[in-house]
């Protein structure tokens, strides 16, 4: 009788497997934010988790990621992450903000099928959170300071090290 | 002595944050359901990239291999910075095992030497002691040298006693000896201390791997023979009628910090060398040192070469998918160095055009079972983006900065540069900042690339 009982619910999870396998049969295409937020990556990490020196995308909030963005695509100042900015629209930027946002914190690419589930509603999100942007540009300020916090820690962990 | 980020650059080798982070589905190729097989032919920055793209997007559905002449990846990304010994070899040896444990991409080392077939693709190694069968090709090799008299003889080619250092791993004495940049840094330290030691070296033609490599180098090799070997001279012959990237960087380098060390010849075309007294014939004169590094002109990777895919030294791709644009090679994608999508040549750019090779081709799996075309899905299209961004060492400590990035114009059907994104360092044209973020900017590179 215990043998029996302890092989249920495997039996159950191999048909769960078994059903799962032929729901999810045809390979899905990535969306296109997806595949442009890649490109984010080289120096980012994936899906913005940076293992670097360089600013973890993932998890910070739209607002965060948009306007400073946005910050670098008007600034005239000769730095790499400025001109990076002014590669892409300010469509893109919003796009881009809420994809990063929406990625969790701490861990990367958590399962590719949460992804494809996302697809739609992406592109609708950028275009609601757009109307928000205006109200948030005051915060500016406010984010700058916290930034220049964040990196003086940042600075003093590196000296640690050495 | 200055900071370092070295240290923290190590470190990464023994990064697990991607392993934790990948869904088990991917990471072991399971026999069950496979929509397509994806050949991956070289493994540097674009191959490695593709590979490892190809199994996190491809949802377990794609199996994927990747082969390789060595074992794992010598870096040409950081690769200057072993000639003044800031970095060690290791350093920038890169393994593929990763991209096996946590991608399950599969790893085969050998030579491709042939690929016949059209709608299944068989893949020969080593002329033939091992065949592969796939749906899908992708070229990745790097590059191939364009012949130089002198250079190379009946019985090879004489990069043993003249290194190019510019394929930072590959191999002297057939293979079986030390890196070709360990090559030249031996060369190098082993130059007079008397200030007085000549090192002559050679620009490729344009397009080449690495704008700013070249002259990266002068600075680095320059800059060690000022701290080192009480000066010298550094001949820098230039095909081109001036620096053909970050002009006023390298400029104000060259004519400044460097003024009594480099002496920059444009208009150099080199014509002929001769190995044994390592001397360079060129248009503007002949030039003799006790280094004598010569970087000739590139061609596409010879497979590409070999398969017919290039037209010219150079394979033309659609840049939607890098598949070849020859009618009779559909299957057949070209990513990286190879391809004459008129992008820079550089490791950072590989990565960038892999990922977008490999959307294109789940797409071109997907789109069997659609109506429609999903690689040129007109919100993909619109979306389509690639850059570059990169650091060069000017002297021990400091270093200077590159940008660009490239979108998609559909009335060309190409990647332009977005002019706005395209800028370099300056004011200053160096410095200990870029220095540091050029160890983060590598650090992540390599991991979004092998690990």
């Amino acid at each position: 009788m215990k043998t029996k009982c302890k092989l249920k619910p495997a039996l159950l999870f191999g048909l769960f497997i078994y059903q799962l396998s032929i729901i999810v049969q045809a390979i899905e295409v990535i969306p296109p934010v997806q595949a442009m937020a890649a490109q984010c990556s080289q120096c980012h990490g994936m899906e913005g988790n940076s293992d670097s020196g360089f600013d973890k995308l993932n998890g910070e909030s739209y607002d965060e990621i948009y306007d400073e963005m946005l910050e670098m695509f008007d600034s005239s100042d000769n730095e790499l992450m400025e001109h990076q900015a002014k590669g892409y629209t300010e469509e893109q930027i919003q796009a881009l903000a809420t994809y990063f946002s929406e990625q969790a914190r701490t861990g990367g690419n958590d399962s590719s099928d949460d992804d494809s589930e996302q697809k739609d509603s992406e592109t609708e999100d950028s275009e609601h959170k757009s109307s928000e942007d205006e109200e948030d540009e005051n915060k500016e300020e406010e984010d700058e300071e916290d930034e220049e916090d964040e990196e003086d820690e940042e600075d003093e962990e590196d000296k640690d090290d050495d | 002595m200055p900071k370092i980020n070295r240290r923290n650059f190590i470190k990464l080798s023994s990064a697990t944050a991607a392993l934790t982070a990948t869904p088990s589905i991917i990471r072991a190729q399971e026999a069950s359901s496979f929509e397509a097989r994806v050949i991956v032919v070289g493994g540097g920055f674009a191959g490695a990239t593709a590979a490892k793209y190809l199994r996190l997007w491809g949802q377990g559905k794609i199996h994927v291999t990747l082969v390789d002449k060595n074992p794992n990846h010598v870096s040409c990304v950081l690769s200057n910075l072993i000639l003044n010994d800031r970095l060690q070899i290791d350093d920038i040896t890169l393994p593929y095992t990763p991209l096996e444990d946590n991608y399950g991409v599969i790893v085969e080392q050998g030579l491709v030497t042939s690929v016949t077939g059209s709608s299944v693709k068989t893949v020969e190694l080593n002329g033939g002691t091992k065949t592969l069968t796939c749906d899908y090709v992708v070229l990745a090799p790097g590059i191939e040298f364009i012949d130089i008299p002198g250079l190379k003889d009946e019985n090879g080619n004489n990069f043993d006693t003249i290194p190019h250092a510019w394929i930072s791993g590959e191999r002297t004495n057939s293979g079986q000896g030390q890196t070709q940049t360990e090559l030249l840094r031996e060369q190098l330290h082993a130059m007079p201390n008397n200030g007085n030691g000549v090192f002559v070296m050679t620009v490729p033609q344009s397009p080449y791997r690495c704008p700013p490599g070249p002259y990266e180098r002068a600075c680095v090799v320059a800059d060690y023979l000022k701290n080192n070997k009480g000066g010298g001279t550094v001949y820098v012959l230039d095909p081109h009628a001036d620096i053909t990237i970050e002009r006023e960087t390298f400029k104000s380098a060259f004519e400044g910090l460097y003024a009594d060390i480099i002496i920059y010849v444009p208009n150099a075309e080199l014509i002929e060398v001769k190995a044994s007294s390592r001397t360079a014939i060129t248009s503007e004169g002949t030039f003799s040192g006790d280094v004598l590094n010569v970087i000739p002109t590139h061609k596409a990777g010879k497979i590409v070469e070999t398969l017919g895919l290039t037209v010219g030294n150079w394979a033309p791709v659609d840049v939607r998918s890098y598949e070849s644009t020859i009618s009779d090679k559909s299957g057949f994608y070209i990513i990286g160095d190879s391809n004459n999508s008129g992008q820079p040549k550089s490791g950072h750019m590989a990565n960038a055009q892999a990922k977008v090779c490999a959307d294109a081709i789940i797409r071109t799996i997907a789109s069997k079972s659609s109506s429609t075309n999903l690689v040129n899905d007109a919100n993909r299209l619109a979306n389509l983006k690639t850059n570059s961004a990169c650091y060069s060492p000017i002297t021990y400590d400091e270093a200077s900065w590159l940008s660009a990035v490239f979108a998609y114009d559909t009335t060309k059907n190409a990647m332009t540069l977005v002019s706005e994104s395209f800028g370099s360092s300056n004011e200053p044209h160096w410095s200990n900042d870029n220095f540091e973020d050029m160890f983060e900017w590598s650090r992540s590179l390599f991991s979004n690339t092998f690990r």
